[in-house]
């Protein structure tokens, strides 16, 4: 029995439309670490970014629940590491029903396209974020070329 | 042909959601002992004024904004994108909703949900007859 054709096209309507949802739903669970710790396993706690200003680098670190003294950077020559442990902070007497803040003992180094003044770092932590200012060298300063008409 | 104008309208009955930010769950510790239900929640960048922490009929809404300071100062690798932080908990009645206090530091929010009296565990004194 030939279908009416309204039938047979709505068919793929039905399809496209749930096509539609299954891959607006991949967009919204790939491109986030939606429960923090799936992306960040792999490329290492803490999540940061990484900025150049032009005269200096600046990375911003989450690090939730650490302040400054539980955390190290050192700076080499264009190399800066950030180095710590978030320990285990469960309150005692306590019964656990969920855990999915990990303790974690990290070492994250990040590399800089040129050398950095290592008399001139800056780091600060607010709010569980830390940031880190290195000014760099003087020879890596961007300089302005005057450009002179023949 | 139909199909042109039945895709095509469909289209515009179902438009798609457009957020101006991503929404992101935050990672929670859940504890419990016999006086209250204790949870931890890493909201690193969120400040007081960012936060909000709200009971709604038996759900417990966890929302806050993390903050970025500048935007495009020559982004070299970006792992760290501007986001809310939304996560909800359904709250069973033994909690006193009256008594659910927050604090924030260093990005984790501490939420104390107390238990009622009545349901508290209670010694019972044996007496000898």
């Amino acid at each position: 029995m030939l279908r009416r054709w309204n039938d047979l096209w709505s068919d793929f309507d039905r399809t496209f439309a749930w096509m539609d949802t299954v891959r607006r739903q991949m967009d919204n669970t790939v491109d986030e670490p939606t429960f923090g710790f799936d992306l960040r396993s792999s490329r290492g706690f803490p999540s940061a970014n990484l900025y150049d200003s032009g005269n200096e680098f600046t990375i911003r670190a989450e690090i939730p629940g650490l302040t400054e003294k539980d955390v190290n950077v050192t700076v080499n020559q264009d190399v800066l590491t950030i180095s710590g442990t978030r320990e285990n902070d469960a309150p005692e007497g306590y019964t656990a029903h969920r855990r999915e803040r990990i303790p974690v003992r990290f070492s994250r180094s990040f590399s800089f396209p040129s050398p950095v003044d290592m008399e001139k770092v800056k780091a600060s932590v607010k709010n569980g974020v830390l940031t880190v200012q290195l000014a760099k060298a003087a020879e890596a300063q961007p300089r302005q070329i005057a450009v002179k008409a023949e | 042909m139909t199909t042109e104008t039945k895709l095509t309208k469909r289209e515009e009955t179902l438009p798609e959601e457009t957020r101006t930010e991503r929404r992101v769950a935050p990672s929670v510790d859940i504890y419990e002992n016999q006086d209250e239900i204790l949870l931890l929640a890493d909201m690193p960048g969120v400040g007081k004024d960012e936060l909000q922490v709200r009971l709604d009929k038996d759900v417990l809404h966890v929302e806050g904004k993390k903050s970025f300071d500048e935007n495009d100062k020559g982004l070299l690798s970006c792992e760290l994108v501007p986001c809310s932080y939304a996560r909800s908990f359904s709250i069973p009645k033994t909690i006193d909703g009256d008594k659910i206090s927050a604090s924030l530091d260093r990005g984790v929010l501490t939420v104390h949900l107390p238990k009622r009296e009545s349901v508290k565990p209670r010694q019972i004194a044996v007496t000898s007859a």
